[in-house]
């Protein structure tokens, strides 16, 4: 009997060493985390404490209140707290993750509510890209990114993505800081990259003008308080003709002014000998 | 002898059951989702040659090295491989699918089909895609330029012509293949490769 009670304790030894020595304390928290995150109703899976997977078709209020569990947990771990929460949703057909809430300023559970709400509600609205980045206070202003690109459904224009992103906005209670703002329709994105900008319409309504040049493959604007840029990506090397066509569109929506870079990338070259400046001080 | 036989299976519990918690990161939870994945696809009837499932934070991933598997025995493997994945713990995230006829080498990326995410409500587009795919490799005057990549709404591929055929009729055909299956203009590059 004395034996045996040598061998137990030999083996609680070895067990608890063993423990100690094959896993940090770090990583220890991490799985405990994880697996007390995905006890949370709503988490479909949580690859990491501080990554969950949600079902986007559930409603907002719902998600918000899984968001908040989760940061309940993640936030009570201390010293092993992670930087970033990631909350994610995949849709039936996503090739990889495009919809994700991930926020640095989780600390706080208020902002933290509203800020998962606003991706939440967008949801809501039936879009199934949206990324929203919130980033900590002093470090930047994060950005919210709404894409709808499936070809064959007749969806949404662009017109209307950023209006549903601009009323979500105007629905969230009042900030000092606001998100960049972007949407992203068929290859063509609109930005106001600096967050406090608004985009006149007629930067909008410039995609109906691009998408008749059947050589532009996408187009990109975004828009900062000094400087605008314009990314052009096409089959081919430009004629001059084509140049002037691209730039009477622009022009002709006002998009030209105070000061805008206008670049043509042609896909089919090397990324260093592809770029064409048509107009501005690009890089 | 009871308390002996008590104590022993005491012993053999704590010895058994090791660390709580179970895993020793996050990273080494999500990689053992792979393997009852890859016993239950060894269980399928329709199997390829080589059959490897690996798991990560991003989900799985299951490549197939296909030899010479017809059209339908292929299909019927993808359907038997779905809903496994489907149902292991990290089958809600996007599903990757790698399967090829050529195992190594120069030839591996031009004979890969390369399969992100499912929608069963479009799984006519996947499967005309596998199809095309597979006709393209039988056919030994085009050749893949890389990997063909198959998506619910998109559908990329370079297809290299080397034999001189008409290429407009050539790329009409693929294309009217795609379209029939639902998708909207399949990104599908045909380049002629001069004969010397």
């Amino acid at each position: 009997m004395r034996r045996l009670r040598g061998v137990a304790v030999i083996a609680l030894a070895v067990t608890l060493v063993g423990c100690a020595g094959q896993v940090g304390h770090e990583d220890r928290a991490a799985v405990e985390a994880m697996l007390e995150v995905e006890k949370v109703p709503g988490v479909l899976v949580a690859p990491y404490e501080h990554l969950v997977q949600i079902d986007p078709q559930a409603p907002e209020d719902e998600i918000v209140a899984t968001a908040l569990g989760v940061r309940d947990i993640v936030d009570g771990m201390g010293e092993d707290r992670p930087r970033e929460l990631d909350v994610v949703a995949v849709y039936p057909g996503d090739p990889y993750v495009n919809t994700r809430f991930s926020s640095s300023s989780y600390d706080d559970p208020e902002r933290f509510a509203q800020d998962v709400r606003l991706w939440a509600s967008l949801l809501d609205e039936g879009f199934t890209e949206v990324s929203y980045n919130v980033a900590k206070e002093g470090v930047g202003l994060g950005s919210l990114a709404v894409s709808f690109e499936d070809p064959g459904d007749d969806g949404k224009t662009i017109a209307e993505v950023y209006a549903a992103i601009e009323q979500a906005l105007a629905a969230a209670p009042e900030s000092d800081t606001q998100p960049s703002l972007s949407a992203v329709v068929d290859g063509f994105r609109i930005s106001n990259g600096s967050g406090r900008v608004e985009l006149p319409d007629g930067w909008i309504e410039l995609r109906d003008d691009l998408s008749t040049l059947e050589y532009l493959r996408s187009s990109s604007v975004t828009l900062n308080p000094d400087v605008t840029w314009v990314s052009l990506i096409g089959e081919a090397d430009l004629t001059p003709e084509q140049a002037a066509q691209i730039m009477a569109a622009l022009a002709g929506r006002g998009v030209l002014r105070p000061s805008v870079n206008v670049i043509y990338t042609n896909v089919t070259a090397l990324p260093k000998d592809s770029k064409t400046v048509l107009f501005g001080a690009a890089e | 002898m009871r308390r002996r036989v008590a104590a022993a299976a005491a012993v053999a519990a704590l010895l058994l059951t090791g660390c709580s918690p179970q895993y020793a990161t996050p990273d080494e939870r999500s990689s053992s989702f792979a393997e009852p994945v890859a016993e239950k696809v060894k269980e399928l009837d329709s199997q390829p040659e080589d059959v490897r499932v690996g798991s990560s934070f991003d989900g799985i991933t299951v490549e197939a090295y296909l030899a010479d598997m017809s059209y339908s025995e292929t299909r019927d493997f993808i359907e038997g491989v779905l809903p496994i994945v489907e149902d292991s713990p990290l089958g809600a995230l996007p599903v990757r699918l790698l399967l090829g006829h050529a195992k190594e080498g120069p030839d591996a990326a031009s004979g890969t089909l390369e399969w992100l995410g499912y929608d069963p409500e479009r799984s006519d587009r996947y499967f005309a895609a596998v199809e095309v795919w597979l006709d393209t490799l039988a056919d030994a005057g085009v050749q893949f330029d890389d990997r063909f990549q198959v998506q619910a709404a998109y559908v990329f591929g370079e297809i290299r012509v080397l034999d001189g055929r008409d290429i407009d009729a050539y790329s009409a055909e693929v294309v009217a293949k795609l379209e029939q299956a639902g998708y909207v203009e399949p990104s599908i590059v045909f380049t002629p490769v001069p004969t010397p």
